[in-house]
């Protein structure tokens, strides 16, 4: 395998598993508007952000992993 | 609680689709045959361990039994009393957290700090994700155990856990062969090879290493368990 086709196999492949995380959280937001607010928060809205500041930190990292990958090894 | 029937068929479709989309790009990089093995290494790693659970009585899939119509369990598949989008799901942040840790982001570092960093990422998609899950009824907590936002603490362990083995074992087994330090000396003992055949994934060593880290994790979770437990409920 040459190094651009180490290259983009690298950045297929983050783009994918990035867009899975991001999928998941979207999953879990869609039930959560659907159904019922988290135990220890009683609304939601404050759920929601709950769910959004937790998941800031993995986002930053797929952002960075994402932005990494396209560079050559 | 509000409970909506479809939760669990979005939860369960969704998380098949997104198994599809990790294997897709996992292939491309891998090849599909080791994404395939490291697929099937999840089911194994994490299937026995969560049955145990479940029937343990630490917590049970069964919130939307019978909901859609009578004797339906509440989700499709199943893996004993495992729902098999739940193994999906270890694949999808296992192979995750791999990918970005391993190829991209600390691809120069060793593979047990790859390893802890893949732990902790995975750790903090199930705090985003537990306490939605656990409240919406998509598996449902029994024990006793001490909690946080609705969730007992030793789950998070468990997470972080799961993942750093699994990784290690991964990374040293299906997509790359190398020596699993601590192990390696109880391995060129039980196989003919002392180090694995370059190239090539040697099935035996990975289905070895998966049944004794396995053990491993089970009676460490349990007594962390305990301990948390005793800790906790001494000082409340």
């Amino acid at each position: 395998m040459t190094m651009e086709q180490q290259t983009s196999s690298k950045t297929t492949a983050t783009r994918a598993v990035v867009a899975a995380i991001f999928g998941v959280f979207l999953v879990f937001l869609v039930i959560l508007s659907m159904g019922t607010p988290t135990a220890m928060l009683d609304n939601r809205t404050a759920s929601a952000a709950y769910a959004v500041a937790v998941f800031i930190p993995v986002a930053a990292v797929c952002l960075l992993a994402l932005a990494r990958s396209s560079k050559a090894p | 609680m509000t409970l909506n029937i479809a939760s669990p068929v979005i939860a369960e479709l969704s998380f098949v689709l997104l198994t599809v989309l990790v294997f897709y790009g996992a292939s491309k990089r891998f090849g599909p045959w080791r994404t395939a093995v490291f697929f099937l290494g999840s089911i194994l790693w994490t299937g026995p361990l969560e049955n145990f659970a479940v029937l343990r009585g630490a917590y049970t899939y069964y919130g939307y039994a019978n909901m859609i119509y009578p004797h339906y369990p509440g989700y499709l598949m199943w893996l004993g009393v495992l729902p098999f989008w739940i193994v999906m799901g270890w694949f999808v942040f296992a192979m995750s957290g791999y990918v970005i840790f391993h190829d991209v982001l600390l691809s120069k570092k060793r593979a047990l700090f790859q390893a802890a960093a893949s732990g902790l990422f995975a750790m903090n998609i199930d705090l985003m994700m537990d306490p939605i899950a656990s409240s919406n009824s998509l598996w449902i907590w029994l024990t006793g155990s001490f909690k946080i936002y609705g969730v007992p603490l030793f789950n998070f362990a468990g997470w972080f856990l799961l993942i750093f083995f699994y990784d290690l074992i991964a990374s040293h087994t299906i997509l790359q062969n190398k020596a699993l330090p601590g192990l390696s000396k109880i391995e060129s003992k039980i196989f003919r090879r002392s180090s694995p055949a370059e190239g090539s994934i040697d099935y035996k060593r990975l289905v070895f290493r998966i049944v004794v880290l396995e053990t491993f994790v089970i009676i460490f979770l349990t007594l962390l368990t305990q301990f948390i437990d005793y800790i906790a409920y001494s000082v409340a």
